[in-house]
């Protein structure tokens, strides 16, 4: 269990973002990760909500700065603005409404055009404690993250079921998706941020946004 | 008929539990206010039907008025005060986004700067503020008094003045931030806990009062055009950004070559054109854009375009490239 840390020290400092449409539970997946809360009566989120919280990757400690999305479509627009340096994104769906779902492949893409092509994805099926009311069998769900090459959890924001486990996922695949760049371009993972390797494809390449203070040392 | 109320009604159906949870006048019955208002609305002026922040404005009026009234009052603040906010695209709610970014930068310079240091837009943090009117942001008693300052008004102008007053409160605290994450925390704690609405009233509207609607006007009409392109290119669904010959290609390929970017960067300095994000401290002549512009080789696509639409277009996405450049140097 990754205990809560100070937020003064860590190594490394990743942007991750939450997706999906309305109501599928993302900022409950927040809170959750974030302060372990869960709310039934939670509050639309208006615009977008940020929270942060630090957990040990390997032998680092990882900061996570996440920004909670509005779910309505019209809200794209300005959420889209937001995607911008994110290494990580957790897409959500609720698995008892299909048509969440169904919309996970314009999120997805939605997603792709304002990121980096070394984002960490994890499609993540939500609500998984209402399991008579299951309307995405897993077995589709893990089929379509085959193919579009995301990661896939199944979680339950109340039940606390997988939402460490999802994060911790991603956050441990984006270090591992920095190391091996910072690998790429000759071992020094100082050389990463100075931008001779800007990415072909992505519009974005702020993988490692990497603590001034360690770099140094 | 029936389809298109279903459409509207499964459009806020989950927003209504989640309008002020727990509030003890959103009971049963203040559901079904709250559903008959939306509902109502939406029909009145399909242009913008339901929008995810008005479920807390109709909420909010409902606590204050009888239904009628507040549908009355709800119409007047969507269709007058904030017209063109919560329609599809958004689009003055961005617009104003980078009204206010430019109106930061003028008041507060030294605050901008340490954000743009670690990497923090003001409008991540803005954005939530003028698009909830401050509900859920400020406490409430704050929100009170500023809708009453705003609805008086019969304007936005209340929206940036507070905004404005919420920097001039906390910039001092935000300049110790080391990193986006504090920062963006601390802040929303802040505005959390603006307890003396007195103050922060007081702070808005005297210490702002340059702060005009003619003026806001002015800048709106010098931003609106950068925020519609972007609006164009997205309505097109990407294409220009797919097209192996268009534009975004290459601007990419433009963004590859290191050497042109020092260049780029070198030219950027010493010139009063703000950008068309309002990111003034990072300024380019206009020669220097042109000379870009002719290197670029104009094919059909850009043929079709004016001139002056490609200009904005080029800045914003030159923009973007220095934002991206600046976290990567952060």
């Amino acid at each position: 269990m990754a205990a809560y840390r100070a937020d003064e020290d860590y190594d490394y400092l990743y942007k991750v973002v939450l997706i999906g449409d309305s109501g599928v539970g993302k900022s409950n997946l927040l809170s959750r990760f974030t302060r372990n809360e869960f709310s039934l009566e939670s509050k639309s989120t208006i615009g977008v909500e940020f929270a942060t919280r630090s957990i040990r990757v390997e032998d680092k400690i990882v900061k996570a700065q996440i920004w909670d999305t509005a779910g309505q479509e019209r809200y794209r627009a300005i959420t889209s603005a937001y995607y911008r340096g994110a290494v990580g994104a957790l897409l959500v769906y609720d698995v008892t409404r299909h048509v969440t779902f169904e919309n996970v492949e314009r999120w997805l893409k939605e997603l792709r055009g304002h990121t980096d092509s070394n984002i960490v994805i994890m499609l993540v099926g939500n609500k998984a404690d209402l399991r008579h009311l299951c309307a995405v069998s897993t077995e589709d769900a893990k089929a379509f993250a085959e193919r579009e090459n995301t990661f896939f959890m199944e979680t339950s924001a109340l039940e606390s079921m997988n939402v460490e486990n999802a994060f911790t996922e991603v956050l441990t695949q984006i270090y591992h998706v920095v190391s091996r760049k910072a690998l790429d371009i000759g071992g020094d993972p100082a050389a990463l941020p100075k931008g001779q390797t800007i990415n072909v494809g992505g519009k974005d390449d702020v993988s490692a946004v990497k603590k001034v203070g360690c770099c140094n040392a | 008929m029936q389809c298109a109320l279903d459409f509207i009604v499964q459009s806020f159906q989950f927003d209504i539990p989640r309008t002020f949870p727990a509030h003890p006048a959103l009971n049963e019955d203040g559901r079904d206010s709250l559903r008959r208002l939306l509902l109502a609305y939406a029909l009145h002026n399909p242009s913008v039907g339901y929008c995810q922040a008005m479920n807390f404005f109709a909420g909010l009026l409902l606590l204050l008025m009888p239904e009628e009234n507040a549908f009355w009052t709800f119409v007047g603040i969507i269709d007058d005060y904030f017209d063109g906010y919560y329609t599809e695209e958004m689009i003055e709610a961005q617009v104003d986004q980078l009204v206010f970014e430019e109106l930061i930068r003028e008041r507060f310079p030294k605050l901008v700067h340490h954000l743009d240091y670690l990497g923090v837009q003001v409008t991540w943090i803005s954005g939530p503020w003028f698009l909830s009117i401050f509900v859920n942001i400020l406490p409430w008693e704050s929100v009170l008094r500023v809708w009453d300052v705003l609805l008086y008004e019969g304007n936005r102008v209340m929206l940036f003045r507070t905004a404005l007053a919420l920097m001039e409160l906390y910039g001092p605290a935000l300049v110790t931030t080391k990193d986006a994450g504090d920062a963006i925390t601390l802040l929303q704690s802040l505005a959390g806990s603006t307890f003396d609405s007195s103050q922060l009233v007081f702070t808005a509207c005297m210490g702002y009062l340059t702060v005009t609607e003619a003026r806001l006007q002015e800048l709106r009409e010098k931003h609106r055009p950068a925020v519609l392109l972007v609006v164009e290119e997205r309505s097109k669904g990407g294409r220009v950004w797919k097209d192996p010959n268009g534009l975004a290609t290459k601007l990419y390929s433009f963004k590859h070559d290191p050497e042109l970017l020092i260049e780029e960067n070198k030219g950027t300095e010493g010139s009063d054109d703000a950008l068309a994000d309002g990111d003034l401290s990072y300024k380019e002549p206009a020669a220097n854009l042109d000379e870009m512009l002719s290197g670029l080789s104009v094919n059909s696509e850009l043929e079709g375009r004016d001139l002056q639409e490609q200009v904005v277009w080029l800045k914003v996405e030159l923009c973007s490239l220095l934002e991206d450049k600046r976290s990567a140097v952060l």
